[in-house]
Formats: structure tokens, sequence, C-alpha cells
């Protein structure tokens, strides 16, 4: 295991539209004390864990003492990488000091005020682009070792700017952009129809990143998910060549990475605790689960990560996904496990259902989705 | 426009050739040409330059580079374990 993602807090300055934290923004459940995040320093440090991810929730519009936990990170070795939407950059600042500070993710939804703020709010672009040059220029100057990143959650809002990302990049100077595939889920999910918008203009967008990056050969690096039968279908339609960006193991829980939620569970991976689709018994501290009072190791024998690690590992549950269950590389992908220990989850894979959707729509060939059963249509 | 013009875009412009070759009526349209008007000579031109255009970025892809599962990830459902591709020097 390389990363443990701690969820920091549930608590928001911003409604972002498309947002997977969902409920939890603007009625936050407890987070952890600080205290207790040092313990989960500790426990991370004892399991050699490489790096730790804060996410949330916004890490900057929570009360943690900051620098006492990045001190305690760098006095353990320990390597920290955070995402935030910089609004509070003042708080970043204060962790310029610490070594344990090796990498910021930072949210830019748009290349412009117009589709950025269309999805994170009014004055949001100014505000997190002023901050995010300001770091740029900083870290360049004090802390050259810090890596920069931007990630752009692809949405039917911001599409038309996909390619005006690539400017903004490269004249900001960041190390990576990261292009997120915008999930159904949180207040995506409320706003399906605005933030999904229709497959084709979707996927064409997608398609058109890709070409872009080859064409042009930035000086960042890109990192986009793409689900095997998309590269397919993308390499059939467009001629694009996509084996590096291709990634058969997505999902990384309990190999990759494993997170530790607000009451102190450590679980497989982000995808169990937020509001939507959370679990029930997530909205308590299981003793079996709790990183407060086991070590990682101890929490990895337990039978939910015994089972996850089983599902991803056999690519069983891809017989229960849509269209996992009637793709040519059900055997050896592995999307989102967590989706299946969700209650009230779409047991779909929302990219490749967007791919499946358009073939049948167009009435393409395409042999990597086996047609479905004709009386399913009836 | 001629196609003269549009080789020069497809060798300097990744957002015309991100565009061209997603959708080329549409991309010779928003940058001023009317592909219906085009004399023959020209279409068979820019299928050349398409095929061109492709080719180069099939060169492209051989010089990108991958790195799995950095501590760079995001945490959108079912993408958290990243591919990290950029271009070796
Ligand atoms: C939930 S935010 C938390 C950190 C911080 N508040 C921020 O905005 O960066 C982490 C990342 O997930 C992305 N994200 C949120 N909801 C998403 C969704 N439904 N699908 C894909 N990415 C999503 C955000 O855009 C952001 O880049
Ligand atoms: S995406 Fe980030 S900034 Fe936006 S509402 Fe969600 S947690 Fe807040
Ligand atoms: S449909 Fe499922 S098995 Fe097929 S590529 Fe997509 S995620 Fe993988």
């Amino acid at each position: 295991m390389k990363t443990l993602a701690i969820y920091l807090t549930g608590a928001c300055n911003l409604r972002c539209k498309h947002c997977s934290v969902g409920f939890d923004q603007y009625r936050p459940r407890q987070a952890l004390s600080d205290d207790d995040i040092i313990r989960v320093l500790d426990r991370a440090r004892e399991r050699e864990v490489e790096f730790i991810t804060f996410l949330g929730g916004e890490p900057f519009y929570s009360p943690h003492d900051l620098p006492r936990i990045f001190g305690h990170a760098e006095a353990l070795g320990i390597n920290v990488s955070v995402n935030t939407n910089l609004f509070f950059y003042e708080r970043l600042e204060e962790l310029f000091g610490y070594t344990s500070l090796q990498n910021v993710v930072v949210s830019v939804d748009g290349a412009s005020a117009e589709s950025h703020d269309a999805m994170r709010g009014k004055g949001s672009f100014e505000r997190t682009v002023g901050n995010l040059r300001k770091l740029v220029k900083t870290r360049n100057a004090l802390r050259p070792d810090i890596t920069i990143d931007v990630t752009f959650a692809l949405s039917d809002l911001n599409r038309r700017d996909n390619l005006k990302m690539f400017r903004l990049a490269e004249d900001i100077g960041i190390d990576c952009l990261n292009v997120n595939i915008v999930q159904p889920i949180g207040r995506a999910g409320k706003f399906r129809q605005r933030v999904m918008g229709d497959d084709a203009g979707y996927i064409e967008a997608l398609v058109q990143i890709f070409i872009y990056f080859l064409a042009s050969k930035p000086a960042f690096k890109l990192s986009v998910p793409i689900p095997p039968a998309v590269a397919a279908f993308i390499n059939q339609k467009y001629a694009v060549p996509m084996e590096v960006f291709t990634n058969e193991r997505m999902c990384g829980g309990t190999s990759v990475y494993t997170y530790v939620d607000l009451m102190g569970n450590l679980l497989p991976c982000p995808g169990l605790s937020y509001e939507e689709g959370r679990n029930s018994l997530m909205n308590r501290r299981q003793s079996r689960l709790s990183i407060v009072d086991h070590k990682i190791s101890e929490i990895e024998e337990s039978s939910l990560f015994q089972a996850f690690e089983t599902a991803r590992k056999t690519h069983s549950k891809n017989a229960l996904f849509d269209p996992c269950n009637r793709c040519a590389f059900s055997d050896r992908c592995s999307p989102c496990t967590s989706a299946y220990y969700k209650t009230g989850a779409d047991l779909e894979i929302s990219l490749c259902k967007r791919v499946s959707n358009l073939v049948a729509e167009s009435g393409e060939q395409f042999s990597v989705f086996k047609q479905t059963d004709l009386s399913e249509s009836f | 426009m001629s196609s003269k013009t549009v080789r020069k875009l497809l060798e300097r412009d990744p957002e015309f050739v991100a565009k061209f070759l997603t959708g080329p009526s549409s991309a010779l349209k928003e940058y001023g040409i009317d592909p219906e008007t085009l004399p023959e000579k020209q279409v068979h031109a820019l299928e050349a330059m398409v095929q061109q255009t492709q080719e180069n970025i099939r060169t492209n892809a051989k010089l990108v580079g991958v790195e799995m599962a950095k501590s760079e990830w995001g945490i959108g459902m079912g993408c958290c374990n990243d591919v990290n591709t950029r271009f070796m020097e």
C-alpha cells in the first residue's frame, strides 16, 4: 500500500455542482481530532506508507492544526499531498516550511470564469487561479521540490474549455493535468442533466484532449483514467493511439491506497463513505475497522478488506456491472470495486456505459461489447 | 482559405488538429472555410493531410511514457489509480 488518503473534513466553503461529497458539505459529520490524525500518521509510518493524501471537503476549511500535522509527518518521513480549491492560500503558505508537503492538487474546472464558475460558483475562478499563480511563483522560489497538479473535472458545463485548459496549464506552469471523468454521484447526481450532458459531446471532448496532448507535446504530465473499452472505441473511431492512456487497473483500493473516513474507519477506498451511497455501517466507528484502535495490518485482515481485495483481483463483480457484464475486457479489467458495496448505487461504470449508449444509438459495429439480449429492450 | 492554410494549421495549431480529427467539417467551418465548396482536388489533398497528421500523432505517441500509481490521484469514483503520461526527453 502506497498511499493513505484521509478524509480530513466533509465541510466546504463551496457548493460545486458536480461534487461527489454531496450533503457532507453542509451537514458535516464529526471529523477526527488532531490527536487522532497524529495517531493515524503513526500507523501509516508503521505500515511503511509512502504518501498521505488529504481530501475533503476542503482541507483548508477545517479547524485542524495543520502545521502540527505536517510537522509530525515530516518527523516520520512521510510525504503529504493535499487536494484543495485554494481559496485559503494563507493556510497553505504556513506549510511551506515543512518538507513533508510534497504535492498540491488544485481544482480548476475551466479556463475561464464562465465555465469554472458555472461549476464552482461566482468569483471562484479569479480567486483560485490567482492563488494558483501565486503558489507556482512561491514554489519556484522556495520549494522547487513540491509538485503542483491541476484537476479538471470534465463535465457538460466546461467541456468546451477542454483544450483551453492546456494553454492555461502551460501558462501557469503546473506539473500535471488530471482530467477527472465526472461521476453522477453526490451533487452531480442531483444536477445530473446539467453536469453529465449528452454522451456524444462528452466523448468528443475527451478525444480532443488526447489528440491535443499528442499534437502539442506539453511540458507537463497528463492523467486521464480510461478503461480499456473506452480506449478501444476511441482508437477505432478516431484512430488515436490509446495504449499509454489505458488503465485496466483503475481500482487501487487495498493495493495502492486505503482510506480513513471521518469516523476513523479504515476503508478500502474513498468511494465507500460519502453521503451519497454511503453504507449506514459507515456512520459510526466500527470496532473492527477503527484505525484509532488498530494497526493498519490488523484491519487489512478484516472481512471487508478481504472481500474487497478478492473482488478486485478476481474481477468477480464485473458480472454485475453494466456494461462490464458484456465486455470483452471483463476478465482482466478492475473498474471501481466500491460501487458494489454502496447502498443504492448504480451498478454501472459510467464512462463505459456512455460509450455503449453511443454505439447502440449509432448502430456502429463495436465488437468489445457483446450485443445485449434483444428481449431486454422489450 | 486553401488547403495550404489547412496544412499550416495542422502543423502548428494543436487545437485545430484536435477539432479537425474529431469533426472535419465543423472544424473547417469554425476556421472560416465551407467544406461544401471545396474543389475535388483540394478534398484529396485534405485526405492526404489527415493521414499525415495521424501518422505524426502515432509517432508522438511512441514518445510518451507512463508512470503508474504515483502519489497523485483523483477521487472521482473509479479513477483513483492514476496513469500519468508524459513526453520523454
Ligand atoms: C471533492 S474535491 C475535495 C478537495 C477540494 N475541496 C477541491 O475541490 O479540490 C476533490 C476532487 O474531486 C473532484 N470531484 C468532485 N466531485 C466529482 C465527481 N462527481 N466526479 C469526478 N470528480 C469529482 C473535484 O473536482 C476535485 O478535483
Ligand atoms: S469539489 Fe471540492 S470545492 Fe467543490 S464543493 Fe466539493 S469539496 Fe468543495
Ligand atoms: S465495461 Fe467494465 S470491464 Fe469493460 S472496460 Fe469498461 S470498466 Fe472495464
